[in-house]
């Protein structure tokens, strides 16, 4: 297994934000996690990157124990839902950021972050900065500089939330794409359930700390809880009423 | 840290566990200095100082930033306004002591207007008895600190949006300008105001230079009895010191606790 | 456009004319009532201002030193500390403790801190009036940089971390270049508070300390009021070619 995360505990004073949150995610698939805003999915997130700390729990990936390991070690890249572009640095430093850490060799830093622009639909902004692209190029952009470096599991915080309808779409798809293209494994968090759908291989729903994980799709969509009944029955009843 | 020190190091001086003349516990400073008439008149004197310099020049500056505003914010002008910025006060004090003083360059104006015929026909108003000189040259210090902190919350706070609104919604200017804008204004620099009150309170160059010898501002009251070499005067410095210091204190608290309600709602 | 001129010119007088007003009377040597413009009679003033051990230029270099060592200091332990202080739990009452030696009447604090200073043999020495600026200067930059690590830096920081960033490469590569502006801001505005700085100085440095803000209050105590010019004059200088360079660097919010 890629990623197993066991009994995850988290509180600040005495409100509960995470209770024992347990889940796995195998090698290549995406699992999709719905949830209403306030109900943990950030502070999970967060907690398996390691820029929070769990009170108890462990986080293993690979058969390898990540509770002690730093975060720039722990190869796991969080994504926030805004794309926190380093406003310094252009489209192509902000993707060969996380190579040019590494210190690879030059040449390969190129031919790596040129091959990424291509694949984004970048091309021709690699000069620009931040500020001269629009909000889905720099979600891409983002994106880009996440995949690059080639991460055991990306995660997603609602990638897509301040992205207008159609872009928003579009993102999806290329995000289904790439995913496919460079063998991704991710954690995909939204509070829409058509996008929860349709961006996961998995599905998983949280509410108030609790973290309930679905065998199959079916059992996912079955669930009240994740509201598809009543969007069915509302369509059920508009038909109905014509 | 410092001023944990200094505030003990001084209690200790003022109760006479400490220092040169510490002959054992005592509160008779306090009860010296709270008795005397002179720390009263420094306090009240710094707080006369302080409500009438604050008060013109918020008044001139709300003014200044609604009549001046756009050519404040934008253009040449704004680099003028920080001008008295850049002056450090013991220079603005120069300056309004060479102008302002008997034989000072308003004085010789109006000789060479023959408006008068002799400098002692001019009052001057270095150590003047109602102090102008000092008030004069904190409100135009003041004056322009307080526009270009309304200029830059008129800009932050959208004014100008609001003033749509409040027209659209029936108002006439007038209104608006009472009812909307200038509490807007007031509202947001009300911590900014306060803060700089506190450092009006205790200026020390400025009266140092334009003040009287009687009264004196607390800063310089203060300065003055650690300077004399009367070692009796010392604790009474401290003491003194002390109760400045605590009301200072309890001013930002008390302004810290208002903020915090701000930020909450 | 045109109408408005009046009040730029009443601006201008009411700005301008005292830094005119200084430069008259620094290069002059007497003004006698009841005379508007001071005269220029020898040039005793500029042979002052270059010779011997008092001369201007050393002063002016001593409180460059002095100011730009407190900056420097102020900001450099400042830009690390409010860092902390901005993600600390108990942050307010920490801003609140940083906003009590930058309120407090520098004067009455150095009167009390003086003891100290005394005690250590600081007291009417250089570095003692650099310790003691640094204490009312340092708080200031405290205060100032909590508003920019308030502003969301720190998500940048995080997000160059699990992209693979070590502390030292994150430092450089991302905080660094974000704050540049930020600190460049806040070492201009700290050299000013210290340039400007006069009680404080003049008590811990028992005047012995001659910086310009001293000298000028020396040579006034002396009625010598040309040299007190040139002494401002030197004062002045400074800041305005900062607020020249950018308006930021003279304004301190409080």
């Amino acid at each position: 297994m890629l990623l197993e995360i066991q009994n995850i505990e988290k509180k600040y004073g005495e409100h509960v934000i995470l209770n024992r949150v347990s889940l796995r995610l195998a090698s290549n698939t995406t699992m999709s996690i719905l949830g209403r805003s306030g109900c943990g999915k950030t502070t999970l997130l967060k907690i398996i990157a390691g820029i929070e700390q769990q009170d108890a729990g462990n986080i293993i990936a690979d058969n390898i124990n990540l509770n002690a390991t730093q975060i720039h070690e722990r190869e796991i890249v969080y994504l926030w839902q805004e794309p926190l572009l380093f406003p310094h640095l252009t489209v192509f430093e902000n993707i060969a950021f996380g190579l040019r850490v590494r210190k690879l060799p030059k040449a390969e830093i190129i031919e790596k972050t040129q091959r990424m622009i291509q694949d984004l639909g970048l091309e021709g902004h690699e000069r620009k900065f931040p500020n001269q692209i629009s909000g889905g190029q720099k979600q891409r952009v983002a994106f880009g500089r996440a995949i690059v470096i080639n991460p055991r599991i990306i995660l997603l915080d609602e990638p897509f939330g301040n992205l207008d309808v159609e872009t928003r779409g579009a993102m999806q798809q290329l995000f289904k794409q790439i995913t496919g293209t460079y063998h991704l494994s991710a954690l995909f968090v939204t509070h829409d359930l058509k996008e929860a759908v349709l961006m996961g291989d998995t599905y998983a729903y949280m509410e108030s700390g609790n973290l309930t994980v679905y065998e199959n799709r079916d059992k996912f969509i079955h669930d009240e809880r994740t509201g598809f009944k009543n969007e069915i029955n509302f369509w059920k009843e508009i038909e109905k009423s014509k | 840290m410092p001023l944990l020190l200094a505030v003990i190091y001084a209690a200790l001086n003022a109760t006479g566990l400490a220092g040169i003349d510490a002959h054992g516990f005592t509160l008779n400073t306090f009860i010296t200095v709270l008795s005397s008439s002179n720390f009263y008149t420094s306090f009240g004197f710094s707080i006369y100082i302080t409500l009438i310099v604050i008060i013109i020049a918020v008044a001139l500056a709300l003014w200044g930033t609604l009549t001046l505003k756009k050519d404040v914010l934008h253009g040449r002008i704004s680099y003028l306004l920080y001008v008295p910025l850049a002056v450090p006060v013991i220079v603005a004090a120069f300056i309004s002591f060479q102008s302002l003083g008997q034989s000072g360059l308003i004085s010789r104006i109006l000789y060479a207007f023959n408006l008068i015929s002799d400098p002692s026909q001019f009052a001057g108003f270095v150590n003047d008895p109602l102090s102008i000189g000092i008030i004069f040259t904190q409100i135009i210090i003041a004056s322009a600190f307080f526009v270009i902190l309304f200029s830059t919350i008129y800009e932050n706070e959208n004014v100008d949006r609001l003033h749509s609104v409040s027209s659209s919604l029936g108002s006439n200017h007038k209104t608006t300008l009472i009812k909307v804008i200038i509490p807007v204004l007031i509202k947001k620099a009300i911590p900014s105001i306060i803060l700089y009150a506190i450092f009006v309170f205790g200026s020390y160059e400025i009266p140092l230079l334009l003040g009287r010898q009687d009264p004196q501002m607390i800063s310089v009251a203060i300065a003055r009895k650690f300077q004399l070499y009367n070692l009796h005067d010392v604790p009474v410095a401290y003491a003194m010191a002390l109760l400045y210091t605590i009301f200072v204190i309890t001013c930002l608290i008390i302004l810290f606790r208002k903020k915090k309600l701000i930020h909450d709602v | 456009m045109f109408k408005k001129r009046p009040k730029f010119v009443v601006l201008w007088i009411c700005l301008i004319f005292p830094i005119l007003f200084l430069g008259m009377l620094a290069f002059s040597s007497t003004w006698r009532f009841p005379t508007l413009i001071p005269e220029f009679k020898d040039n005793s003033n500029f042979e002052l201002m270059v010779s011997g051990d008092a001369s201007f230029v050393m002063i002016f270099l001593r409180s460059v030193l002095i100011s730009i060592t407190v900056a420097i200091v102020s900001v450099a332990t400042g830009f690390f500390i409010a860092k902390v202080i901005a993600f600390h739990k108990k942050r307010n009452l920490l801003l609140l403790l940083a906003y009590f030696p930058f309120a407090l009447s520098p004067v009455v604090f150095a009167a009390c801190l003086n003891y100290f200073f005394t005690l250590f043999l600081l007291s009417g020495t250089t570095p003692g009036v650099m310790i003691a600026q640094f204490i009312i200067v340092f708080p200031y930059a405290i205060i100032l940089f909590n508003s920019h690590w308030g502003s969301g830096i720190i998500a940048y920081e995080q997000s160059a971390a699990t992209l693979g960033g070590n502390a030292v490469q994150r430092f450089f590569r991302v905080t660094l270049p974000l704050s540049k502006n930020m600190l460049l801001i806040g070492f201009f505005q700290c050299f000013i508070i210290s340039w400007f700085e006069f009680g404080l100085t003049n008590f811990i440095g028992m005047g012995q300390v001659k910086t310009l803000t001293v000298k000028v209050f020396q040579y006034i105590g002396e009625a010598n009021i040309h040299l007190a010019a040139m002494s401002s004059l030197l004062l002045v200088i400074p800041p305005l070619l900062l607020l020249w360079a950018n308006k930021k660097f003279v304004l301190r919010n409080y």
